[in-house]
């Protein structure tokens, strides 16, 4: 290649391009987060732990709750622990024993761990690279489907989750409902592959932890040329959707918003399904449907 | 205070570079989604990497592989979620591009973005950045028979809509 | 004399005028476009579930589709050019609790965007910059009245079978890159955000067929071939 063409190459470098507004202060915010919170650095790399890793943690974290008294301790030295916890009398006078269970419960912990979390991670005990395999929620009713960051086929992305939970204590249910919905490089879990249905299918916490995502973000990736970019106006009644009392349940507005997605999914599906005649990629079918309604 | 001056001294880098470094960028994704995304990523490392300059070469040409390897992992993790490549048939290998001259530098970087991800990466080192085989090899973790034939294929694309243009 | 120099001017400037309105189609194309929807009646509406979605429509030599994603729903709508027999497109629901799927013939597809036969189009001097191009105002007056506002480049063109994939744009010399339906209640634009030649991937044009049901779809003419 001559070198004039080199040089025409080698321009390039100097080529310049103004990006857009916005973008150092919005870094610098990041850098200033890193310098306080440097944990928090997971979040930009969306350093999410796998679900394999989450149960891992639903399971030992137990460990934390349990106590086994000292030798030599008097318990009724110190009153508090008399009243709070009964328990404890026990550990203290069985204590052997006491030994024996914790140690039994923890086998049999790490037994379950083993039967029912699949390993998909390959063996390599010095690793710490996140699996990029595609990971699906524990979502009761139907298996959810994860929404690859392609815009394959839906059978090729599915991964199915077995939801076989009966003989598993209702605690360890619900923290292993805690800690679904993880986005993956932006990849987003729903429920059949429809956010407006997930939004009115699940509930608690994997409602919570799956609306923060996405106002938090502010942008649903599909994949690199299909996006959902959340309005305001969406990510309040999102968060009407969460909003829950004290003690936990949903709120008057919380269930009103529900049964307004509920609506509105008929109102479409009616409107949408019957055939091919009408079609929302089409703006006039979609004004149509829109400025009626 | 501090973190005040700070702020200003990175302020100034990045109106340096940042034309240069967000064009870099594009040329490397290919779009301005992508671009925006790994811009942001790298100018964070440049600023976790500042203290590590040791003054051995200008500092644009050591931020410019700080924005070369950024764009490069971007790539890589996406290629194992995105579409995989798909080599086109082409028997003709050219081993110069004619009618180069008549371009200007939009159209070159228009052609370049029309490029498969693989091919516009080897075009940008290669060529742009005048990496040789054996150092994109390194890099992308190919061989260096493959880099070569790679730019051989991507030169024939870009030798087509070079002759598009030119029409 | 006047005349003689017009006639000239004429016979020199029309030609590469004429070159640069039919300007050469890509080999691939994507094109993203992002879907707002604003409501004259305050607060959120059913709008909204539909509000920040994408349409995106990839064409490749003998593929096409064209793809809605939204809060609301995921559907594409696949065209096949290679195939021989009738039935070469397909509309697929990609969401929600029952997925299906319609074989569309060109006919039938032609029969469902029967509102845009007759329409008319009238290019403006006004121009916008899209994308990267700069693009021309056009309004497309369709058969029943209705107006649709259009900002169109002529650097490119969608390839031939564009005349199908959007037969909204027959009447449009070139591609383009955004459209908007207004009305007294709101409007409804679809703005370009994204032009991409780059190589597309092939599976973007396989079909799903995972608990997907296949629907069957007949119009009156439709029915007369079988």
């Amino acid at each position: 290649m001559n070198d004039n063409c080199n040089a025409i190459w080698k321009q390039l470098q100097q080529h310049s391009m103004q990006p857009p507004e916005g973008i150092f202060d919005k870094v610098w915010q990041h850098i200033l987060q890193q310098q306080l919170h440097p944990k928090n650095s997971a979040e930009w790399n969306n350093d999410i732990p796998t679900e394999s890793e989450i149960n891992e943690r639903s399971i030992f974290s137990k460990l934390q709750q349990y106590s086994i008294a000292p030798p030599g301790l008097q318990w009724s030295s110190n009153g508090a622990e008399k009243k709070e916890s009964p328990k404890k009398r026990k550990f203290f006078y069985l204590d052997q024993f006491g030994k024996a269970a914790a140690v039994l419960l923890l086998a049999g912990g790490i037994a379950f761990f083993w039967m029912t979390v699949p390993r998909k991670k390959k063996n390599n005990p010095g690793s710490q690279i996140t699996t990029t395999t595609k990971v699906s929620p524990t979502i009761v009713p139907s298996s959810p489907i994860v929404i690859g960051a392609n815009d394959t086929p839906l059978a090729n992305n599915q991964i199915q989750l077995k939801i076989d939970q009966k003989n598993i204590a209702k605690q360890q249910d619900q923290e292993k409902k805690k800690a679904v919905l993880p986005m993956i490089n932006n990849s987003v879990a729903a429920y059949e592959n429809d956010f407006l249905l997930t939004l009115i299918n699940y509930e608690d916490e994997e409602l919570q932890q799956f609306s923060t995502k996405i106002i938090n973000k502010k942008k649903i990736m599909i994949s690199q040329y299909s996006y959902i970019n959340l309005s305001d106006k969406m990510a309040q009644m999102v968060q009407d959707l969460c909003s829950v009392k004290p003690n936990g349940k949903p709120t008057k507005k919380a269930k009103k918003t529900k049964r307004k997605f509920e609506r509105w999914k008929k109102m479409d599906e009616k409107y949408f399904d019957r055939g091919p005649q009408k079609n929302p990629a089409d703006i006039i079918d979609l004004s149509d449907f829109i400025m009626k309604k | 205070m501090v973190i005040q001056d700070e702020e200003k001294a990175f302020r100034k880098i990045y109106d340096l570079l940042s034309g240069k470094m967000y064009s870099l960028c594009l040329r490397y994704t290919g779009n301005t989604h992508d671009a925006n995304d790994v811009f942001q990523e790298a100018l964070i490392k440049l600023y976790s990497n500042l203290n590590k300059y040791r003054g051995i070469g200008s500092f644009e040409g050591w931020a410019r592989r700080i924005f070369i390897n950024s764009c490069l992992d971007y790539l890589k993790e996406r290629q194992k979620l995105l579409y995989t490549e798909q080599l086109e048939n082409k028997n003709i290998e050219v081993s110069e591009l004619s009618g180069m001259e008549k371009l200007n530098q939009a159209d070159l970087l228009k052609i370049i973005s029309q490029l498969p991800t693989g091919y516009r990466l080897i075009v940008n080192l290669y060529l742009v950045e005048g990496f040789s085989h054996r150092e994109i090899s390194e890099m992308l973790g190919i061989s260096e028979g493959t880099s070569k034939s790679q730019l051989s294929r991507a030169r024939s694309i870009l030798q087509d809509n070079i002759s598009r243009i030119n029409e | 004399m006047s005349l003689k120099f017009f006639l000239i001017t004429t016979l020199f400037a029309v030609p590469p005028l004429l070159g640069k309105t039919f300007a050469q189609a890509p080999g691939q194309l994507t094109l993203v476009y992002d879907i707002t929807i604003k409501k004259n009646k305050s607060g959120g509406g059913i709008e909204e579930t539909y509000n920040g979605g994408t349409r995106t429509v990839f064409i490749s030599n003998k593929r096409a589709r064209i793809r809605l994603v939204s809060l609301m729903r995921i559907q594409s709508v696949f065209f096949d050019f290679n195939e021989i027999q009738e039935r070469q497109i397909v509309l697929v629901k990609e969401s929600g609790t029952k997925k299906y799927l319609y074989q569309i013939s060109t006919k039938q597809w032609k029969e469902i965007n029967s509102k845009y036969v007759g329409s008319s189009s009238k290019l403006l001097n006004d121009s916008l910059n899209l994308g990267g191009y700069k693009c021309r105002k056009a309004i497309i007056s369709l058969a029943s009245g209705r107006k649709i506002t259009a900002y169109y480049t002529s650097s490119f063109t969608a390839g031939q079978q564009a005349t199908l994939i959007e037969p909204l744009f027959n009447c449009i010399p070139g591609t383009v890159l955004q459209y908007e339906v207004a009305s007294g209640t709101g409007s409804v634009i679809f703005k370009i955000s994204e032009v991409n030649l780059q190589h597309i991937a092939p599976d973007v044009f396989v079909l799903p067929q995972k608990n997907i049901e296949i629907r069957k779809f007949t119009t009156k003419e439709a029915a007369a071939d079988l």
